[in-house]
């Protein structure tokens, strides 16, 4: 069974057809080819497909594309404004955040959501607020900073 | 293959309306689907048609009665639950547990409703086929004659209750509003339960859960989640824990540990007298309980940490411990 | 502050912005034209042998494009050490997740329905699980061979009986270290494609592109020059993309279709098919005298293959005695084997092999102390390996900062105030680790580093290495080096993808090599290009190079500054002088290393060796087992930090790890299946579960490396388990000799104690 899909990505307008039991992660990877969205284990565990849907970070691989009907989503690659880092990348950079960057994406929308509900969190704030992002490289040590750093800037 | 369509929904009725008449399971209601998806994907449950609850106005209605208590719609996000300001001050336990629930992004999705209604959980149930696959006389995932949880058990499924809104629920003593096309009942939480793995709710195959309605707040109480690690992964148990008003309504509710929430009632009936320390109470209540082992722990594994945990809680709500040696 | 421009400074990634932007191309973002996807069929059996197989139904589903089995493959018994592997399963699957068949289709899902269309006949066949099992003489045989031993490595050095006798202590302790899964963000992945010729490009997750090609050279028949491999982005890896299976399967379904194939292993199948970390039974007996000296040591090492050797003999034989030249033993009596068994098949995971004798080592350092009436710390300076030393193997220990790292942590954790005090549960332990920039020993052919760099016309450099960056920060630490070489600034130096077409031939990143080998060989190619470039500009300047410097980009003659020309018009002028050939400097560094005596393994095998001391401070819930850590302090020497940032974060990275072993992650298994296949049930260390940081960077400035750098990878792993361990002991007085360290081991333990 397959449906038009009519919603905003990064933005811009899409009508795509789409089956009834695709994924928000699959249309945004294999359709609009925004691959940005990583697949880290497909059960909603790993955080890696997090986008901001309607303005709340969802796990893409647990969103099927047809509940974005009407909506607007970002992913990561509607965050920089061309050639310009968010802030928010800007610090995560900065800080030393980045090691493999499979995580990036994802982390840098949770932040971008817990900083929409929270804009000073303390550090408890901040672990719980990206707990739904894995990260194996970094410890997380870094990426807190890297919080730290931009909830500052934006005081 | 064809998979499932998917139908979105504006009213109550409607869904409803989908449901009447289909043979049981070809229609699922989906509000959040963060347990829906990864079951249908494991080949646990197969429909044919997902009606989708996100564009139910009424359903997501957060409201509070004044001093009556307030009503939750059952696709009312565990976000929305957990940060509303009322049930963060007059519920705080339901709005802990709500918080409690995975991430973020799963919070921003899941629904209490779904909450309520999660499934019950097995670590032998809730995998792929090419897993389930070396069960197969699972009672619950192939309708066969064997519990892997319990292998000299000659009956019965042991899946567990696991949503951690439910134990505070219970507490609260919240009840719920059930509609089919013959109409509508309210259940109170405790009895929504029935205690099995596999019949685990007192849901009929054409009914749909609305509203989740709590009755006047009782005196704040406590919340505690306990897993082994503080990251996503689900309770080995939770406890919600109600202290008495004028020697009457102590609640202690221990979730995650069986098919349906257990109160631990003779341990409720001493916090109610207030005549014995925190550690005879927590005694009791992880005496009384009727726990499995299980891979998150031994039954003795479990029962110590509860009583200790319970301790640790009820010292607020009783004078120092009464053990004198 | 540093004493260079570039080298020695804290510094993001080079590619961290691409990484940050999602715009970072990893292995399973890429999309050729006409590409198919594929999935394998794998064993649901622990070891059958295959009666039959029918694929004729897959087959036929449309959107299928090839269906393949054994009979579609060269059989060659091939692997990367032994000859044991075959791409699919011939006559027998030897672990849950075997290889059996394969699919290609036009899209993942119609590729998965197909799997459950082939249709395999299995006669299962009795299994074995556990090492000490596999190796009785009435345990089933995995291989055609008359024993599951895959290999044996025994070392004597002096007498271990007579240095007992003239101990004043002889200790001795049993440690079984866990299989766990480096659970890498990217799943393994690959896309091949084939040309018109037959010639195979593999886009690999590796690190070790140059070493695979050889391997799969072979397999697939093919002679070297139609196999290319090129390293885009990948997330992460920790020793476990090294060569597999999945790579040549992928390539057997593009030959058979013509197209491009990509292959992404769903994350269950990564769990059951991956290459876990060796589990070890470590037997350890250790002589000591009253002041602390240690005599002798005697250890038996007992590690599981899985179904197939991978690197698990080479990991047995690292933890047999990679230890020896930590501490300065003189008696050594050391037996290690590997075995098969019907299991997931083990390989490399972040210490490699170190890592597992670490644990047992350290913890049985901590009992000494304790036996002989000694602070664990003095123990270790007490023993440990000095800057000149020639250890027992005859390793070249060209400098060690391992004693400045024992003061420095002990400072910064106010060790001797929380050690006098009896705070239980709370307690702080301590351990230290050795371990290699590089390993002669790993591979024949050849040991070094090469590079090459290009100079282009608008002076931007373009740097071509043969190791890989799997998020550790390798190209950064290379274009470092190479700015800081050439005098320009870093941002003008861009570090390509790997691509054997064009690449030095690398090794590749393990072993705690890639600083040292990969960087000291780009040194050499800039420090050519420089050369090159020099001898330009002193043309254009009528001046003598030896007279000219290049500092941010400019080069002027030394004494007179006014004389100078740019870095950037040299490098246009240049290409017109020279009929258009850019500048091209190509180098290499093979240090003073020797492939060890097969039989008495000595030999000096790396150039540099780095050193480290974890203390861990814990507080142990005695009520529920649970352990809350509460302070953790990772000194390291690392010889000279090329880039600071970089470094701690691998610290940073290396301890969460070890944490998660220690205390968390168990691949629980039941009949040679996993149990645990998923993040959920299988978990690793999250922001809430890790405590604060401190980590100290030692620079003795090793004389081998580049700039004087060591490598850190591996060390920040390796001690962890046993600082962990050793606090709880400090806390609790419980000793857990296994890992993971549950909860319900510490009450278990606590309830003996009581009795």
């Amino acid at each position: 069974m397959s449906t038009f899909l009519n919603f905003w990505v990064n933005g811009e307008p899409i009508e795509l057809l789409v089956r009834d039991d695709e994924t928000l992660l699959d249309v945004l990877r294999n359709r609009l080819m925004l691959t940005g969205t990583k697949r880290g284990c497909g059960e909603g565990q790993c955080g890696h497909c997090t986008v901001i849907l309607n303005g709340k970070s969802v796990n893409s691989c647990l969103t099927l594309a047809l509940e974005a009907q009407g909506g607007q989503v970002l992913t990561i690659e509607g965050l920089s404004e061309g050639e310009r880092l968010h802030p928010i990348q800007q610090a995560y950079v900065e800080a030393g955040a980045v090691q493999c960057g499979y995580c990036a994406p994802g982390m840098i929308l949770s932040i971008y959501s817990l900083l929409q509900e929270n804009p000073c969190p303390d550090e408890k704030e901040i672990k719980e607020g990206i707990k739904g992002v894995m990260c194996r490289c970094t410890g997380y040590y870094k990426v807190i900073e890297a919080v730290k750093r931009v909830s500052a800037v934006e005081k | 293959m064809e998979a499932f369509c998917f139908k979105a929904v504006r009213t109550v009725s409607e869904a409803i309306d989908l449901m009447k008449g289909r043979p049981p399971g070809e229609v699922a209601l989906m509000a959040g689907g963060t347990d829906l998806l990864i079951r249908e994907r494991q080949k646990l449950v197969a429909f044919r048609v997902l009606v989708s609850l996100r564009s139910i106005p009424e359903l997501s209605k957060i409201r509070v009665e004044g001093e009556r208590g307030m009503t939750i719609g059952a696709a009312a996000t565990l976000d929305e639950v957990a940060s509303h300001p009322h049930v963060k001050n007059r519920y705080p336990i339901l709005s802990q547990a709500a918080r409690s629930v995975a991430s973020p992004q799963i919070r921003h999705k899941a629904t209490i409703g779904g909450n309520l209604c999660l499934a019950s959980r097995c670590w032998f149930y809730n995998r792929s086929p090419f897993w389930r696959a070396e069960y197969p006389r699972c009672r619950k995932a192939s309708g066969g004659d064997q519990c892997y949880v319990l292998p000299k058990s000659r009956k019965g499924c042991f899946a567990l209750q696991s949503g951690d809104t439910v134990g505070p629920l219970v507490a609260l003593q919240a009840k719920v509003k059930l509609v089919s096309e013959r109409g509508e009942r309210l259940l109170n939480v405790e009895d929504f339960f029935l205690g099995d793995g596999i019949e685990f709710l007192d849901l009929g195959p054409d009914e749909m859960l609305t509203e989740v309605i709590l009755p006047r707040p009782p005196a704040a109480g406590v919340f505690v989640k306990f897993r082994p690690q503080n990251n996503l992964d689900f309770a080995t148990f939770t406890l919600s824990v109600i202290p008495p008003r004028n020697g009457s309504g102590s609640k202690i509710v221990v979730g995650s540990v069986a098919s349906r929430p257990l109160r631990a009632r003779k341990a409720e009936t001493l916090l109610d007298q207030r005549e014995v320390g925190a550690d005879v109470i927590a005694q009791q209540a992880a005496e009384e309980l009727p726990l499995i082992s299980f891979v998150r722990g031994s039954v003795e594994f479990k029962r110590r940490a509860i009583e200790a945990k319970l301790e640790e809680i009820l010292k607020a709500f009783v004078s120092p411990p009464s053990r004198e040696d | 502050m540093s004493a260079y421009r570039v080298v020695g400074h804290p510094l993001p990634q080079i590619d961290a912005r691409e990484r940050a932007l999602g715009a970072a191309q990893f292995v399973s973002d890429l999309k050729l034209p006409r590409m198919l996807f594929g999935r394998v069929l794998r064993s649901p059996h622990p070891h059958a042998r295959i009666l039959r197989i029918d694929t004729s139904k897959a087959k036929a589903l449309v959107g299928v494009k090839a269906v393949v089995t054994a009979e579609d493959t060269p059989k060659i018994p091939f692997g990367p050490r032994t000859e044991d592997w075959t791409i699919l399963a011939g006559d027998k699957v030897r672990f849950v997740g075997d290889e059996v068949a394969a699919v290609a289709a036009v899209d993942e899902e119609t590729a998965e329905e197909a799997l459950e269309l082939i249709q395999v006949e299995y006669e299962e066949l009795p299994a074995v699980f556990d090492p000490l099992e596999a190796m009785r003489p009435e345990a089933p045989l995995i291989h055609d061979k008359p024993k599951n031993i895959v290999s044996e490595f025994h070392l004597t050095r002096g007498d271990v009986e007579e240095a007992f006798k003239e101990s004043d202590f002889v200790h001795s302790a049993s440690y079984f270290t866990s299989q766990v899964y480096q659970a890498y963000l990217e799943p393994m992945a690959c896309v091949t494609d084939i040309d018109p010729t037959g010639k195979l490009t593999f886009y690999l997750a590796t690190q070790i592109p140059s070493m695979t090609r050889l391997t799969y050279a072979k397999a697939l028949n093919l002679p070297l020059e139609k196999i290319r491999v090129v390293v885009p982005y990948y997330g992460g890896a920790f020793g476990a993309k090294m060569e597999t299976n999945l790579h040549l399967i992928a390539a057997i379904l593009s030959q058979k279709t013509g197209r491009p194939v990509r292959m992404v292993n769903p994350r269950q199948e990564d769990f059951m098919a991956g290459n876990p970390r060796v589990p070890m039974y470590i037997d350890l007996r250790i002589g000591v005298k009253k002041d602390g000296t240690l005599m002798g040591k005697e250890v038996h090492v007992i590690g599981a293959a899985g179904g197939r050797a991978v690197y698990s003999m080479v990991i047995v034989a690292t933890a047999c005695y990679r230890v020896d030249s930590l501490y300065r033993f003189q008696n050594l009596k050391t037996k290690g084997l590997t075995v098969y068994t019907n299991t997931v098949p083990t390989s490399c995971f972040r210490g490699f092999g170190n890592a597992q004798m670490t644990f047992a080592l350290e913890s049985s350092m901590d009992m000494i102390a304790e036996a002989i009436g000694m602070d664990p710390a003095e123990l270790r300076i007490r023993n440990g390996v000095r800057t000149g030393d020639v250890s027992i193997h005859g390793w070249k220990i060209g400098s060690s900062g391992l004693a400045e790292c024992i003061d420095k942590a002990t400072e910064a954790s106010h060790w001797k105030e929380k050690r006098a005090e009896k705070r239980f549960p709370r307690g702080i332990g301590l351990a230290c680790c050795n371990h290699v920039s590089g390993n002669r020993a790993f591979a024949r052919e050849f040991d070094g580093g090469a590079g090459l760099v290009r100079i282009g016309r608008e002076g931007k450099v373009l740097v071509y290495h043969g190791e890989s960056d799997m998020g550790q920060g390798q190209k950064t630490v290379f274009a470092q080096i190479v700015a800081e070489e050439l005098g320009v600034p870093l941002d003008w130096v861009e570090v390509a993808w790997v691509d054997t077409e064009v690449s030095p031939f690398g090794m590749g990143s393990f072993a705690t090599r890639g600083t040292v080998f990969g960087g000291n060989g780009v040194k050499a190619a800039a420090a050519e290009a420089r050369r090159q470039i020099l001898e330009l500009a002193a043309e254009m300047l009528e001046a003598n190079p030896v007279d000219l410097e290049i500092k941010e980009g400019m080069i002027f003659v030394k004494g007179a500054p006014e004389k100078s020309l740019p870095f950037k018009r040299a490098a246009e002028e240049g290409l017109y002088r020279r009929g258009g050939a850019p500048i091209v400097g190509t180098g290499f560094w093979v240090p003073d290393t020797v492939l060890p005596d097969p039989v008495t393994k000595y030999g000096n095998i790396s150039p540099a060796y780095p050193f480290a001391c974890h203390i861990a401070e814990v507080e142990v819930d005695t009520e529920t087992g649970q352990v809350n850590l509460l302070n953790y302090v990772a000194a390291h020497d690392v010889g000279r930090a090329i880039n600071p940032q970089t470094t701690e974060g691998q610290i940073h990275g290396g301890v969460a790890q070890g944490i998660g072993w220690a205390l968390m992650e168990n691949m629980i298994t039941e009949k040679g299946r996993i149990l645990n296949p998923n993040f959920r049930d299988y978990v690793v260390p999250g922001p809430l579960d890790l405590p604060p940081i401190k980590s100290i960077l030692v620079e003795p400035i090793d004389p081998n490396g580049p700039f004087g750098a060591k490598g850190i990878g591996e060390p920040a792993l390796n001690p962890v388990p046993a600082a962990v361990a050793n606090a709880i002991y400090h806390a609790i007085g419980v000793r857990i000799t296994e890992l993971p360290i549950t909860p319900e081991k510490i009450l278990k333990a606590l309830k003996a104690r009581k009795r």
